[in-house]
């Protein structure tokens, strides 16, 4: 029997679409029957999603122009 | 961060046939200054993203930023396509921030972020629905290894492999990290909710 701690165990391959044939299966057989498994992998996917959208951090372009001024600077100083 | 100039050298890099490469015209004058600041728009997000990864703060950051653009700029001459300049840049913010924040990739926090804020210059969009500050504050709340490894596989969207090997770390201390990260912030924003205060999950 799958328990939450072989579960947990296996849940960052799980998230990563890397866990071993087999296991997958027992995964999802114990997801279909644990609710608080269930809402773990629900919510840590939606985590995922939000952090991974391109924009989910946004650059003020007012923020990063000087930044960027300020590494022009830097290597033309060094041409010289 | 849609300047012409950016875009300019976008297009350039990626009509050129085999657009991997840096366009011949460029790499030729890459020891260009100009030319060099250019190309390196193309990262400058992600660049300073995992700048403030590694710092935990804004003003750390910066300078993170600019000397780790100064030392890939050093670097030119092995710099042949784009990936090898994003590379580039990415090792070089690793060992600014072990050089200058004292950075090191273990797997406890190596120093206190506790005082700082959600940055007001690294402002998450608002549009999922979730609080802008909480996203912040829940990256702030990973310690210093969790924030790089979760910013360079979700973010960046590097391999756990490919981290393993920029940080020198085992992948299974990736894998934890990663893992912890995420555990992290998904606890920080469910009890966050989202910018109304209504719970983010169902």
């Amino acid at each position: 029997m799958f328990s939450c701690a072989d579960f947990l165990a296996e849940f960052g391959d799980y998230l990563e679409g890397s866990t071993k044939p087999g296991i997958k299966s027992c995964i999802e057989e114990h997801l279909r029957e644990c609710r608080t498994c269930k809402v773990i992998v629900d919510s840590t996917s939606k985590t995922i999603r939000i952090v991974t959208e391109t924009d989910s951090f946004l650059l003020p372009a007012d923020d990063v122009e000087p930044i960027v001024q300020n590494v022009m600077s830097r290597v033309r100083k060094l041409k010289r | 961060m849609n300047s012409a100039i950016e875009q300019g050298a976008l297009e350039k890099a990626v009509s050129t046939p085999g657009s991997q490469f840096v366009p011949k015209d460029r790499r030729s004058r890459l020891g260009n200054a100009q030319a060099f600041t250019d190309l390196i728009r193309l990262f400058e997000g992600e660049v300073y993203l995992l700048c403030f990864a590694v710092a935990g703060n804004p003003e750390l950051a910066e300078e993170i930023a600019l000397e780790a653009t100064y030392r890939a700029f050093t670097a030119r001459k092995h710099i042949l396509t784009i990936e090898q300049l994003r590379s580039s840049l990415i090792g070089a913010v690793i060992s600014t921030g072990r050089d200058l924040a004292g950075f090191v990739a273990r797997s406890e926090a190596q120093f206190d972020v506790s005082g700082h804020g959600p940055s007001e210059s690294l402002s998450p969009h608002s549009r999922s629905g979730f609080s802008p500050a909480a996203l912040v504050n829940a990256l702030l709340d990973c310690a210093p290894v969790e924030r790089v490894v979760i910013v360079l596989r979700d973010t960046l969207h590097l391999t756990c492999s490919e981290i393993a090997g920029i940080l020198n770390l085992p992948i299974e201390a990736v894998k934890h990290s990663l893992l912890t990260a995420r555990l992290g912030i998904c606890r920080m924003l469910f009890h966050a909710g989202d910018s109304q205060g209504r719970p983010l999950y169902e």
